[in-house]
C-alpha cells in the first residue's frame, strides 16, 4: 500500500492555479447547444396554441382573442419541447441563463392592433 | 446485552445528501439494528403520468432524479417503444449508449466525492467533482443541459451529435483518465482511506443474492450480474465485461466503482468507432396499448419500469422500482455490527438515492 499518497496530492494542489473561477466577474462559457432561456418571437406568431398544450408544466398561458402570449418564466423548464413543436419558428432556446430574480414574473407579449412587429412586446 | 441506546441519523445529516431517516439500535459503540423511514421528498410523479401525455411524460420521467436522469427518460422511452413496436434507428441506439455511459461516469465521479467527504477527506471530494465537472460540460455541449440532459424522446434522440464533437469527446475522455488514474489511486492504495474502507460493512456473496442487492454493491461481492448485458440500446453491438470482486466491503465497491469509470469511456469509445450513420428519430404515430416491463442498468444498479397504456394518449400506470430501495435491505444487513463511526461510510457505499426512492 502507498504511503502519502493523499499528502502529495494535496502538496500539489498547494501550488495549482485554482479549477474555479470568480464568478460573475468571470462568466461561464455556454455552448452552443445549450438550452439556457426561451426566447418569443412574437412577430411570426399565429397564436396556435400548441406550445400551450405541449408544455409539461404549463408554463405558457396563450389567448387567442386578446393576442396574448405569456410565459411563467419560474415554471419553464427549459426542456425546449415548444421549441421542436412550434411550427412558426417563433420560440427559441438561447443559450445563456435568465437573471436571478426576487419575484416570480410573468411576461406578457401582446400584438396591438392593427398588426405590428414584435417591439410592441409589454412586460 | 448491554443497554441499548436509540440515535436518530438523518433526515439532515451532513454526510447525507438527501434525506434518509434512520434509527440506530446501540449497544455501546455497536450497531445492533437500524430501522430505516422514507417519505420527505415523495413528489407523486408516478401519478403524474395519468395527467401527462405520453410524450410529455419523458421531460418528468427525466426528473425522477438529477443523477440517473438520462437513465430515467430512456427506461420510459424504451417501455413505451416495446408496447408500441416502434424501430428505434441505429444511429439513435448508438447515441442513448454514449449519454447513458456519460451519465454512468459523472455519477461515480459524484459518488467518489460523497464517500470521501463522508471519510474525512475534504480535498479528495474537491478534485473529485472537478473531474466530474469536464464531464458534465461533455454533457452539455452534446445535449444542452448539464444534469437533465432532455435528449430522449419516443421514438429515438431529440438532437444528433457530429462526429467531430464526438471526436473531440473521446479525446476529452482519454485525457480525463489520467486524472483518474490519480483519483482512483489514492481511493485504492492510500493507507488511511483503506484503514476507513476495508472490513467494514461486509455483504457476503449469500446475503447479497438473499437481499436482493443490485448493481456495484452485488456486484462487489461476487456477484456477476449487469443489466447491460441484456442488450437494450447498442449494448449487444459491445464488448464488455460486468466488473467484480469478492470481498464484498465497502473497498470493494469502491473499487468496481473504480473500475467502472474505466469501463464506461472504453464503451463510449466502442460506440464512437461503431457508429452508423443515418436518421436519429422516427416518426410516432398513435398511442400506445399494452403493457410492459423494462429492465436496465443505472449507475446505481438494476432499475424496473413498468408501463401500462389504454390505447389513450395517456398511460395508465408508470411504476419505478429503483435501485437504492432494493439495496435497502442490504444497506441494513451492512450496518449491523459496525461501529457507529462507520456509519456514514457504510450507507454512502449503497449510494444511495432517496429521490429516486420516493419519485
Amino acid at each position: 500500500m502507498k504511503k502519502f499518497a493523499m499528502e502529495r496530492m494535496s502538496l500539489n494542489n498547494l501550488f495549482r492555479k485554482p479549477s474555479t473561477r470568480l464568478y460573475p466577474d468571470a462568466p461561464k462559457k455556454y455552448f452552443p447547444n445549450t438550452r439556457g432561456r426561451l426566447v418569443f418571437n412574437l412577430s411570426d406568431c399565429t397564436f396556435c396554441t400548441l406550445c400551450q398544450k405541449k408544455c409539461p408544466t404549463h408554463a405558457i398561458t396563450v389567448r387567442r382573442e386578446q393576442q396574448e402570449w405569456e410565459l411563467e418564466r419560474m415554471r419553464c423548464i427549459a426542456c425546449g419541447n415548444c421549441c421542436d413543436l412550434c411550427r412558426k419558428g417563433c420560440l427559441t432556446m438561447k443559450n445563456e441563463l435568465t437573471k436571478a430574480v426576487i419575484l416570480p414574473e410573468r411576461e406578457y407579449y401582446r400584438r396591438e392592433k392593427p398588426q405590428s412587429s414584435g417591439e410592441d412586446a409589454v412586460k | 446485552m448491554g443497554k441499548q441506546t436509540i440515535i436518530p441519523f438523518g433526515p439532515q445529516h451532513p454526510v447525507l445528501p438527501e434525506p434518509l431517516h434512520l434509527d440506530l439500535v446501540l449497544e455501546d459503540e455497536r450497531i445492533v439494528d437500524a430501522i430505516p423511514s422514507i417519505g420527505y421528498v415523495h413528489r407523486g410523479l408516478e401519478l403524474l403520468v395519468s395527467k401527462k401525455e405520453y410524450a410529455e411524460y419523458v421531460y418528468v420521467a427525466e426528473r425522477i432524479c438529477g443523477i440517473c436522469s438520462f437513465m430515467h427518460g430512456l427506461g420510459y422511452c424504451q417501455a413505451v417503444e416495446e408496447i408500441m413496436e416502434i424501430q428505434v434507428p441505429e444511429r439513435a441506439l448508438f447515441l442513448r449508449t454514449i449519454w447513458a455511459e456519460l451519465s454512468r461516469i459523472h455519477s461515480h465521479l459524484m459518488w467518489f466525492g460523497l464517500a470521501a467527504d463522508a471519510f474525512g477527506l475534504e480535498n479528495l471530494f474537491m478534485l473529485s467533482w472537478r473531474l466530474r465537472e469536464s464531464v458534465l460540460d461533455i454533457i452539455e455541449e452534446t445535449s444542452g443541459g448539464r444534469v437533465i440532459f432532455g435528449a430522449c424522446k419516443i421514438g429515438g434522440v431529440r438532437r444528433d451529435i457530429s462526429p467531430e464533437t464526438l471526436r473531440d469527446m473521446c479525446q476529452k475522455l482519454e485525457k480525463l483518465k489520467g486524472h483518474m488514474d490519480r483519483l482512483t489511486g489514492v481511493f485504492l492504495n492510500d493507507r488511511s482511506v483503506g484503514y476507513r474502507l476495508k472490513g467494514i460493512g461486509v455483504l457476503t456473496r449469500e446475503d447479497a443474492q438473499r437481499l436482493g442487492a443490485v448493481g456495484p454493491l452485488l456486484r462487489a461481492s461476487g456477484v456477476d450480474m449487469d443489466m447491460r448485458r441484456l442488450g437494450y440500446a447498442a449494448y449487444e453491438r459491445l464488448s464488455f465485461e460486468p466488473v467484480t470482486e469478492n470481498d464484498g466491503d465497502c473497498y470493494a465497491r469502491c473499487a468496481v466503482r473504480a473500475r467502472e469509470l474505466y469501463q464506461s469511456i472504453d464503451l463510449i469509445a466502442q460506440a464512437v468507432s461503431m457508429m452508423p450513420d443515418g436518421e436519429v428519430d422516427t416518426k410516432v404515430l398513435g398511442a400506445p396499448k399494452g403493457e410492459c416491463f423494462m429492465r436496465l442498468e443505472q449507475p446505481r444498479g438494476e432499475v424496473l419500469y413498468y408501463v401500462r397504456a389504454d390505447g389513450t394518449r395517456y398511460i395508465e400506470r408508470f411504476r419505478v422500482r429503483t435501485p437504492t430501495f432494493t439495496n435497502i435491505p442490504s444497506m441494513i444487513h451492512c450496518l449491523k455490527g459496525c461501529d457507529f463511526s462507520d456509519v456514514p461510510n457504510v450507507i454512502l457505499t449503497i449510494d444511495p438515492c432517496i429521490s429516486c426512492i420516493e419519485r
